[in-house]
């Protein structure tokens, strides 16, 4: 497999050992010459310098034989130009962009981009997660279902202790599923009617926005005595 | 300069935005008030608003704003949702791009136009259907004929 990461700041280095490890063979595109220098370094001479963001650049790295292209700039311009030049000009397979600006998610998900990672929303999940009061926390979005779900994990929290919480009783609304139970102690069940949840107990089930509002508001009341 | 071949509608407030500040951007201005158009200009470097003709910007006939063209926020604040011309100008080729196709995609902008300098970029987003022309080809090809005769 021949990879080629664009950009070799730190996420682009890291991404490139990843892919040396499994036995890829890559090219990093750096567009300044101390960059390419600490790519050398870091992972053997892999690196491609360009003077900007075009078409020769991608030909020095070996497109036409490439099979993936993850663009990993700040710059959402160079990552989606070098999305568009592989797969308009070289047919490469499968393009991998992280976006920095929010707002262009959709519209490179528009242009045929074939996976999107977007910064700010994992960064801001990854910090949701890290809040404990924050229950309900999206991992990721679920593309292409044109009705915006994500993948969602809920954690049973400590007022559960000495009340199981049925897992039938969650509020899961039409066209929401629940896909994964994981215990306390990391043993994993698939969801099924009789499953009494309980304290620190992991759910993962896929679901909109207001699916995640609602089982947030419900986990906030906590545990309802009768 | 005539500026025929751009189709505006005829009745109503017609405002256009152009994306970055240069020779080019400031004649089209120039000639896009006279057509009776309302234009914004961005431009990271509020230096490059000196091209800019300085009675249509007194008279708010051109709007300099200090911005990315690529930023949501800043083209709304050029009136992005209420323009049915953007010419993304700027000297980088790949800004041009993504410029132009979010005006397409995020605000169904009637006209988009961009410079794509590079030829084979040119010819990429051409393929596409990104609205490119390349000033470079274009100017030499005027060199050349006038070289010529």
């Amino acid at each position: 497999m021949h990879t080629i990461v664009v950009g070799g700041e730190k996420i682009g280095v890291s991404i490139g050992e990843w892919l040396v490890s499994e036995g890829h063979e890559i090219a990093v595109i750096d567009f300044d010459k101390d960059a390419c220098v600490n790519i050398d370094e870091a992972l053997g001479s892999v690196s491609v310098f360009g003077v900007r963001m075009n078409v020769n650049a991608l030909q020095k790295a070996g497109a036409e034989r490439a099979d993936v292209v993850i663009a990993t700039t700040t710059r959402d311009d160079v990552n989606l130009a070098a999305c568009q030049i592989a797969k308009q000009m070289y047919q490469v397979p499968r393009t991998i962009s992280i976006v920095n600006d929010q707002d262009n998610a959709d519209l490179f998900d528009s242009l045929g981009i074939d996976l999107i990672v977007n910064l700010t929303n994992l960064l801001t999940s990854q910090i949701q997660e890290g809040i404990t009061s924050n229950l309900v926390t999206q991992l990721m979005p679920i593309s292409g279902t044109g009705n915006e779900k994500s993948l969602l994990t809920l954690r049973v929290p400590r007022e559960y202790s000495n009340s199981a919480l049925p897992l039938k009783s969650l509020p899961i609304s039409e066209g929401a599923a629940v896909t994964l139970v994981i215990r306390r102690d990391g043993t994993v069940s698939f969801p099924d009617e009789t499953i009494m949840l309980q304290a620190g107990d992991e759910v993962l089930l896929i679901g909109s926005d207001v699916v995640e509002r609602e089982l947030r508001d419900f986990v906030a009341r906590g545990p309802t005595i009768i | 300069m005539s500026m025929s071949q751009i189709t505006r509608p005829l009745m109503g407030p017609k405002n256009a935005i152009i994306i970055g500040c240069n020779i080019l951007s400031s004649s089209l201005a120039s000639s896009l008030v006279e057509q009776g158009d309302k234009v914004y200009v961005l431009d990271p470097d509020d230096h490059t608003f000196d091209w800019l003709e300085e009675a249509k910007v007194e008279s708010q006939r051109i709007v300099p704003i200090v911005g990315d063209g690529s930023s949501r926020k800043d083209l709304e604040r050029a009136n992005a949702s209420d323009t049915d011309l953007l010419l993304a100008l700027s000297e980088d080729d790949i800004h041009n791009a993504l410029v132009a196709q979010i005006a397409k995609h995020t605000y169904q902008t009637r006209i988009v136009v961009c410079r794509i300098d590079d030829r084979k970029l040119h010819e990429m987003y051409t393929a596409i259907g990104v609205h490119a022309i390349n000033t470079a080809d274009i100017s030499s090809e005027l060199f050349l004929g006038t070289a010529g005769n």
